[in-house]
């Protein structure tokens, strides 16, 4: 963020303009920045009545009390390893089946194609609430209901269809020679995927691991109305335990939250680059 | 080392509505082992396609390609033993220089010491050792165009193939890699085929050449018989530069022999005809004609030249290119537009009026229909 964005480097910009344009990165970064801000400071606040008395105001002394109560009465250490758990596998699926499909869409001809990939798109403007009292049944059908599984089905078919349209743009827009020279180096088909088209696509993989892991970290709805067995909650879930009617306690709950987000923002800072690369390249092509 | 035959080779397109598009047509051909043969042709006569069915990258539609002596039309492409050098490099974008390079190697299954050993004699004759750690991205297109190169003669493959491979390389480096290319052959000894759309790369590189135009071969010879001897307009329109002009007219008789009138009458050219010349195309007195001239093969003077018997025509400077080491005149006489190819020295100026000298042994004659050559190599 911030200055130069990268993009202009080229053209001289003048002088009052580019301070204008610093100016309303920095604005907007401020907007994404303060509630994750307000969150890390009031988990270190003592009561309520501190955290909404004084919303900016710094804590009275820092303590980790706060974290030891959301860690311990919200059993956020089994929560984490069914997060770590449905995270992992969904984007690891994802990617595995994206690829795969991307590789079929991209590379090799059969009939309806396009077909597909429409249908692939309409996966990804459906909304949730259109398919949640069929998704149940078929859960249930399936006999994953309130095990992890439960999450991890939908999360895949969810995260997919974004995955799918990125790779198969990705490989598209590799040259055709490069698939020919492999052929002529004596490379089969199993091979050049594994050997060539998947570590060339690294950008992509990355992009769609970073993306399915936010979404499937973050996740709420699913969690709670497919999740009932205390023991298979994940950590967006178990964290309503803090929330109760007229008793809410908030500085343990905004603990736990930021105890939660720290793994999204590692994810990030490590795929930042990558991401935006992977997003370009499937942009651009 | 290879021969490669092409025998009736045709190349048939399904195009979008279903419609087939002739890419290759009745191509014969045949390239003799350790010979560096150029294809050459306009952009979209099916240089490219006739290559990628040598390679195995295109199914033959019909007739048959066979490398020694055994046909090939059905044998996958890692099993023809041919290796293809491609115009936009086609590296493994996530491997160094030497993986690039030892990636055939490996999946050939060939012992370590025996991948070493081809890999750094290779990038020695290319002058790319210090580089064989690098990622393809950290390298410049000459660079990476030598290490495409390279991939191939690791594999010491039977033929070279080679798909415009300089083209994206500036002026420079184009004729550095030229003479690196031809070095190259003379030191394998290996049989190549080489497309290009550059008349010049194929003049300067090319044991023969073979001309085409819409997917059929027009001509195949060595670069000087291709440039004395064109069999059709074609040929002797698209081989050398400038090009060869060209007078459309009537082949005439006076009394005192054959005449090639220039179109547009009186003002325009009137040449007469050398005895054997005359001899060659009696027949077709009274028909419409086209003589071809080589810019060099016409001289320009300012006065009158008395010497010359006949083949003399007034023109009108146009436009002078000085080139340094030759000036192109561009001129006109009547309806007529042509060039004229002089040492640097040539005084002149546009508007001026000067008179050409034909030189009547260097002539062409085409059928304006048939588009052949109608005069036949001594
Ligand atoms: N896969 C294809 N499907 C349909 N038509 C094709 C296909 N590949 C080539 N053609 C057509 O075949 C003809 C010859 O193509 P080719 O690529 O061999 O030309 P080229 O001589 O290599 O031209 P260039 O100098 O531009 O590379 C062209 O008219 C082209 O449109
Ligand atoms: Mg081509």
């Amino acid at each position: 963020m911030g200055k130069g964005s990268g993009v202009n480097e080229g053209q001289p910009m003048s002088r009052p303009r580019s301070y204008f344009k610093t100016l309303a990165w920095m604005l907007l970064a401020l907007v994404f920045f303060y509630p994750m801000l307000w969150m890390a400071l009031s988990s270190f606040k003592s009561s309520n009545v501190e955290i909404f008395g004084h919303p900016f105001s710094l804590p009275h002394q820092i303590s980790l009390a706060n974290y030891q109560k959301a860690v311990r009465q919200g059993h956020l250490g089994a929560y984490f390893i069914n997060s770590l758990w449905v995270t992992g596998l969904s984007a690891a699926a994802v990617v595995c089946f994206g690829a795969w499909a991307g590789f079929a869409l991209s590379k090799a001809r059969f009939p309806f194609r396009k077909f597909w990939l429409a249908l692939f798109f309409i996966g990804m403007i459906l909304p949730v609430q259109s398919y949640l009292i069929p998704l149940t049944g078929l859960l249930e059908m399936l006999g994953v209901h309130d095990s992890l599984w439960a999450l991890i089905l939908p999360y895949t078919a969810q995260n997919l269809p974004v995955a799918i349209l990125l790779f198969t743009a990705f490989f598209v827009s590799l040259p055709a020679e490069l698939e020919e020279a492999a052929k002529l180096d004596g490379v089969r088909t199993a091979r050049f995927y594994f050997s060539i088209l998947l570590p060339v696509a690294r950008p992509a993989v990355a992009t769609i691991v970073a993306i399915t892991c936010l979404n499937t970290w973050n996740e709420f709805l699913m969690a709670m109305l497919f999740i009932v067995d205390p023991a298979m909650k994940t950590l967006p879930v178990g964290m309503i335990a803090f929330e109760q009617a007229h008793n809410t306690d908030y500085p343990a709950l905004l603990a736990g939250l930021s105890l939660i987000s720290v793994p999204t923002l590692l994810v990030y800072a490590i795929f930042n680059k990558q991401v935006i690369r992977g997003v370009i390249a499937g942009a651009v092509k | 080392m290879a021969r490669i035959v092409l025998d009736k080779v045709s190349k048939i397109f399904k195009g979008p509505k279903g419609e087939e598009v002739r890419a290759v047509n009745n191509v014969s051909l045949t390239i003799e082992n350790q010979e560096f043969l150029v294809l050459v042709g306009p952009s979209g006569c099916g240089k490219s396609t006739t290559l990628r069915m040598m390679a195995g990258l295109e199914e033959v539609s019909r007739g048959t390609i066979s490398i020694d002596g055994k046909v090939v039309n059905d044998v996958e492409p890692k099993n023809r033993d041919v290796a293809m050098v491609f115009q936009n490099y086609a590296l493994y974008p996530h491997m160094t220089v030497y993986e690039n390079m030892a990636f055939g190697l490996k999946l050939r299954r060939y012992p370590r010491a025996e991948i070493d050993l081809r890999v750094s004699q290779a990038a020695e004759i290319l002058g790319i050792t210090p580089l064989l750690d690098r990622l393809p991205r950290a390298l410049s297109g000459g660079q990476r165009q030598r290490v495409a190169v390279g991939r191939a003669i690791v594999r010491q493959p039977k033929a070279f193939l080679f798909d415009e491979p300089l083209s994206n390389l500036d002026a420079q480096m184009r004729v550095q890699m030229r003479m690196e290319l031809s070095r190259l052959h003379q030191r394998l000894a290996a049989t190549m085929v080489y497309v290009t759309h550059d008349q010049v790369e194929a003049m300067t590189m090319g044991d023969r050449i073979a001309v085409l135009k819409n997917g059929e071969v027009q001509q195949i010879a060595g670069p000087l018989e291709l440039y004395r001897h064109p069999v059709n307009l074609f040929v002797a329109g698209f081989i050398g530069a400038p090009p060869m002009n060209f007078f459309r007219g009537v082949l005439s008789r006076d009394s005192d022999g054959l005449h090639f009138c220039g179109d547009g009458a009186p003002a325009g050219i009137k040449v007469k005809l050398l005895p054997e010349q005359a001899a060659q195309l009696e027949p077709r007195v009274d028909n419409p004609i086209v003589l071809g001239l080589r810019p060099e093969d016409a001289r320009l003077a300012t006065d009158s030249p008395r010497t010359a018997n006949g083949s003399v025509v007034e023109a009108v400077v146009e436009l002078i290119e000085p080139l340094g080491a030759e000036t192109h005149f561009h001129l006109k006489t009547g309806q007529h537009g042509f060039i004229c190819r002089m040492p640097a020295a040539e005084p002149g100026k546009p508007g001026q009026k000067m008179f050409v000298v034909f030189d009547l042994t260097k002539c062409h004659f085409f059928d304006p229909t048939t588009e052949l050559s109608l005069t036949k190599p001594r």
